[in-house]
């Protein structure tokens, strides 16, 4: 994949495994696009932020512009699931009494105490960003979790989708027994006719099914893995690209990051003849994946200044 | 006589109604009732402690069944024998 092709994207993704350069990548890339004219948002998807530190200023769960062209967010898991629990309660004071309310808080706070919750309303947000009808912006860049993390969320459209599948027939099959039955009984007719809950699982499945379209048909994103030169870097990535390919999803890219060039003491040099075979393993593992190289600068990246020069299309 | 076999056909006709239909009427709205309960239970699982890894999304669909959830609840805890309730629905004797 060249980086023209990436330029065609709306949806970029940056994966990889925890500490190997994903937010800098990102941000790089952000910010260069959008100093060439692309509106951009950067959405982290890390419930560990680090965009906020790498822009050395405070980036909440809002939009918020940074500068020309370019917004981030950062989505706050927390914050988004007391939202949608909110919401919901709210609703529910519309239908029933108090006292019934009352007794039902307290079952929707065990539920918002529960495993999974905050992947699901990371989830949720995630879907949100990308279903934004006149979404403004040209382009929408992801920093994403450590592997793990980030598997996890493309592969859940999947599972949410077989879930809410087999709920709808459920529901199906409900409303066809009750019209038989209501071939007698009249009032109940008027009562299926017309079936709310039906309606709201069939919008909740598009929505999975259009995240997920947006994942697996790649004419509108791309994903792209960053990682070292390293062992352990290399097998996960490996690891991570063959389990996305089961469910459907290519990875479009990697970058190589951290990469050894003028090394003039022993210990280095020693370092680097392991890189340089790792590096090859890395060509013939990836072959044309490769889009970016890297290399180990001298100091911290961090600050506006330090992410303009880096620009993995000027590498070798 | 052609009338009159379609008055008697008539006749057999509502006979046959109140014998039968009302009885299936009422047999495929427990049966409608049961899987509606299922379905629930697919939906609000962790409520009775059932894990249930899409509870979140679950919550959303939580305002169309408020009414029925604690009638529910009851219900589906003192399900013992799905057998013995069916039989009964049939008129055997158990």
């Amino acid at each position: 994949m060249t980086n023209e092709k990436i330029l065609t994207k709306k949806f970029i993704f940056f994966a990889g495994k925890g500490g190997s350069g994903k937010t800098t990548c990102s941000a790089s890339f952000a910010l260069n696009l959008a100093r060439k004219g692309f509106k951009i948002l950067l959405v982290s998807t890390d419930p560990a932020h680090s965009l906020s530190h790498i822009f050395e200023r405070k980036i909440g769960s809002k939009e918020i512009k940074i500068e020309e062209n370019l917004w981030a967010i950062e989505i706050d898991p927390k914050k988004e699931a007391r939202k949608y629990i909110k919401k919901i309660k709210e609703s529910i004071k519309e239908v029933v009494s108090s006292v019934i309310v009352e007794e039902i808080k307290k079952q929707i706070d065990t539920a918002f105490l529960s495993p999974g919750v905050e992947e699901s309303a990371i989830f949720d947000k995630f879907i949100e960003i990308m279903d934004k009808i006149g979404n403004p912006y040209d382009k929408i860049v992801f920093d994403t979790a450590p592997t793990g993390h980030t598997l996890r969320l493309f592969t859940f459209p999947e599972l949410l989708e077989s879930w809410i599948e087999r709920l709808i027939e459920r529901r199906l099959q409900v409303i066809n027994l009750m019209k038989m039955a209501s071939k007698v009984d009249e009032s109940l007719r008027k009562k299926i006719e017309r079936d709310p809950l039906i309606e709201l699982l069939k919008k909740r499945r598009e929505k999975f099914l259009l995240v997920r379209s947006y994942l697996q048909n790649k004419k509108n994103s791309c994903i792209i893995f960053v990682l070292d030169a390293e062992r352990l870097s290399i097998l996960e990535t490996a690891d991570a690209i063959s389990l996305l390919k089961k469910h459907g999803i290519e990875v479009d890219g990697i970058i190589i990051n951290r990469i050894l060039t003028k090394i003039n003491s022993k210990f280095f040099s020693k370092r680097k003849e392991i890189q340089k075979k790792n590096l090859d393993e890395i060509k013939t593992k990836f072959k044309e994946m490769i889009i970016g190289y890297i290399p180990l600068l001298e100091s911290d990246i961090y600050g506006k200044e330090s992410l303009e020069k880096i620009k993995f299309d000027k590498f070798k | 006589m052609k009338n009159k076999f379609k008055h008697s056909l008539a006749v057999i006709s509502d006979f046959l109604e109140g014998a039968f239909k009302v009885k299936a009427s009422s047999i495929i709205r427990k049966e409608a009732s049961d899987l509606n309960d299922d379905f629930m239970l697919l939906l609000f699982g962790d409520f009775l402690g059932i894990p249930n890894p899409f509870s979140y999304f679950a919550l959303e669909f939580l305002p169309l069944f408020v009414e029925e959830l604690e009638s529910w609840e009851k219900r589906i805890s003192i399900r013992k024998s799905i057998v013995a309730e069916k039989a009964g629905q049939y008129d055997f004797c158990c």
